[in-house]
């Protein structure tokens, strides 16, 4: 197996002088399901938007193999599909099929792909009838799975998942984890649904102050009661052993 | 010489704008029921509905050109035109109540227009001022509650308005929604909390509950922007080209054509047109 996500010692400080990454190191193999857990402002979404180089930071990050500081960006952000944890931040084009063709016209890929791609992408998400439709009309859930599909589309080889479960419904948020585990792509998750983490990724980081505090099995790292509650987190129930 | 087409075509797509961002604002019944309302006859089935877009953008701009340009007497071509409107109406199934408060709200500036020309001393042509305008407002009406507003940039679009401007119009009818659900939560934030009526102070918090808004907004529009950059934009907007026009499209563009042609030159075949198309 080679590396999907390569990070050395990645450093970013916002322009206010805030220091949100702090030389965070960790690489993750390709298929790999990772949540990335920690408390708000650990620097968990600033790290995603690393990862198809959207932020200059320090350190290095190599995305199978590629340098996202390289000249070829479009392939970097072909490759890592970033989807936002506000899908209303995602879908801004008038319909559904617009937003999903915004990427891969962006490739430069002809109409004929572009057009299968979008229907492939929207059934893979289980929304196959919705192409026409405008993003507003869909409910929340909905609009968070044509989100997926957005980066679907590209044929992304990672997945940087921003808080994929936050605000659903359980039935959305099941809908949504059980089209996650069928993906093959190498998914990093940053979540503050352990349960979800439990459920779909076998690792797990723990990010907090812009460095990894722990990388390890999930249960092992989930169910450490003194790991859990000095960085804002908590051992799931179903931990617990009731 | 240049004949005034853009300028008409100009003006009368961004009243289609200025129309869609009105009766978001007005229509707003509740936090989430206006999002019901907005183009609630929009998606419909009919004769009307069917038509490309493209086709009826081309039928609008003609039938607000004729309204414009033919001399309004007699007073039967008006009578045609509301004729030809109310049946396009008939045809597209969408109850005349819905259009008829559309219209309302447009009135106004109607009646902005009406003062102006009275002011200024033409009250001889008060009525066929009116008249126009208000045939013209109909028909954009009539056209934006029977076209999806995706489908209307569509058409806009390919008939060769800038890029930019259609942009514009894209970005304001998506997010327009987001924006006021956002507003409708500061306001009940604020409504929550500010007991009691003292005024001064509480147009202080105002200015500053407008500028978290102004604020929010911002913010949001950066992370649009990353959203996209993600996505592989590079700064130029690439969307999936139109449909080819069918002949059907063209062969009812070139009907309705005809119908505006011929109440523009043969007014009495108008008039027997209509005697025969009422039963008695």
């Amino acid at each position: 197996m080679s590396d999907a996500i390569v990070l050395t010692n990645l450093s970013y400080t916002y322009p206010d002088g805030t220091e949100a990454l702090r030389g965070v190191s960790f690489r993750v193999e390709e298929g790999e399901r990772v949540a990335l857990v920690g408390p708000n402002g650990a620097g968990k979404s600033t790290l995603l938007l690393h990862l198809n180089g959207l932020l200059p930071g320090g350190g290095a990050v190599r995305i199978l193999g590629r340098s996202t500081g390289d000249r070829d960006r479009r392939e970097i952000r072909r490759l890592v599909g970033l989807v936002f944890q506000d899908p209303d931040d995602q879908l801004f084009m008038p319909t559904v099929r617009d937003d999903v063709a915004f990427g891969p016209l962006n490739l430069g890929w002809p109409e004929e792909k572009v057009r299968e791609q979008v229907a492939q992408a929207l059934a893979q998400v289980g929304l196959p009838e919705v192409a026409d439709r405008a993003p507003y009309h869909l409910s929340f859930g909905e609009r968070k799975r044509v989100a997926l599909a957005t980066v679907l589309a590209m044929e992304p080889k990672v997945l940087a998942l921003d808080e994929p479960t936050a605000n659903l419904d359980p039935r959305a948020r099941r809908q949504l984890l059980t089209l996650l585990a069928t993906l093959p792509q190498t998914q990093l998750l940053a979540t503050h649904d352990l349960e979800a983490a439990r459920e779909l990724c076998p690792r797990t980081i723990v990010l907090d102050q812009g460095q990894v505090i722990a990388d390890g099995p999930t249960d092992e790292l989930l169910a450490n009661p003194t790991l859990m509650e000095a960085h804002g987190l908590e051992v799931p129930l179903s931990l617990r052993g009731f | 010489m240049t004949f005034p087409w853009l300028t008409i075509g100009a003006a009368v797509l961004l009243a289609l704008g200025l129309l869609y961002l009105l009766r978001a604002v007005t229509e707003q019944v509740s936090p989430l029921g206006h999002l019901a309302l907005l183009d609630r006859y929009a998606a419909g089935d009919s004769l009307l509905h069917r038509r490309d877009p493209r086709a009826k953008c081309v039928g609008l701009l003609a039938f607000v050109a004729s309204v414009v340009l033919v001399p309004t007497e007699p007073l039967l071509r008006p009578a045609l035109y509301t004729g030809l409107l109310l049946s396009l109406l008939f045809l597209s199934r969408v109850p005349l109540r819905f259009v008829l408060r559309q219209f309302l709200l447009l009135v106004p500036f109607l009646a902005i227009v009406a003062v102006g020309v009275w002011a200024g001393g033409r009250s001889e042509q008060l009525l066929e001022v009116s008249l126009r305008g208000g045939l013209s407002l109909a028909a954009v009406v009539l056209l934006t509650v029977t076209t999806p507003f995706p489908d209307l940039l569509y058409a806009l679009r390919s008939l060769g308005l800038p890029k930019l401007l259609v942009n514009v119009l894209a970005f304001m009818a998506r997010y327009l929604r987001v924006l006021l659900t956002e507003g409708e939560r500061l306001a009940q934030a604020y409504q929550a909390r500010a007991v009691g009526p003292r005024r001064l102070a509480q147009a202080a918090t105002l200015g500053r509950v407008v500028g978290v808004f102004f604020l929010r907004t911002y913010e949001r529009a950066e992370r649009i922007y990353l959203a996209m950059l993600a996505r592989g934009f590079e700064g130029e907007f690439r969307t999936l080209s139109p449909p080819r026009w069918t002949a059907r499209e063209v062969a009812y563009l070139l009907a309705f054509l005809a119908v505006l042609a011929g109440i523009a030159v043969l007014p009495n075949l108008g008039l027997c047109l209509m005697q025969l198309s009422s039963p008695t």
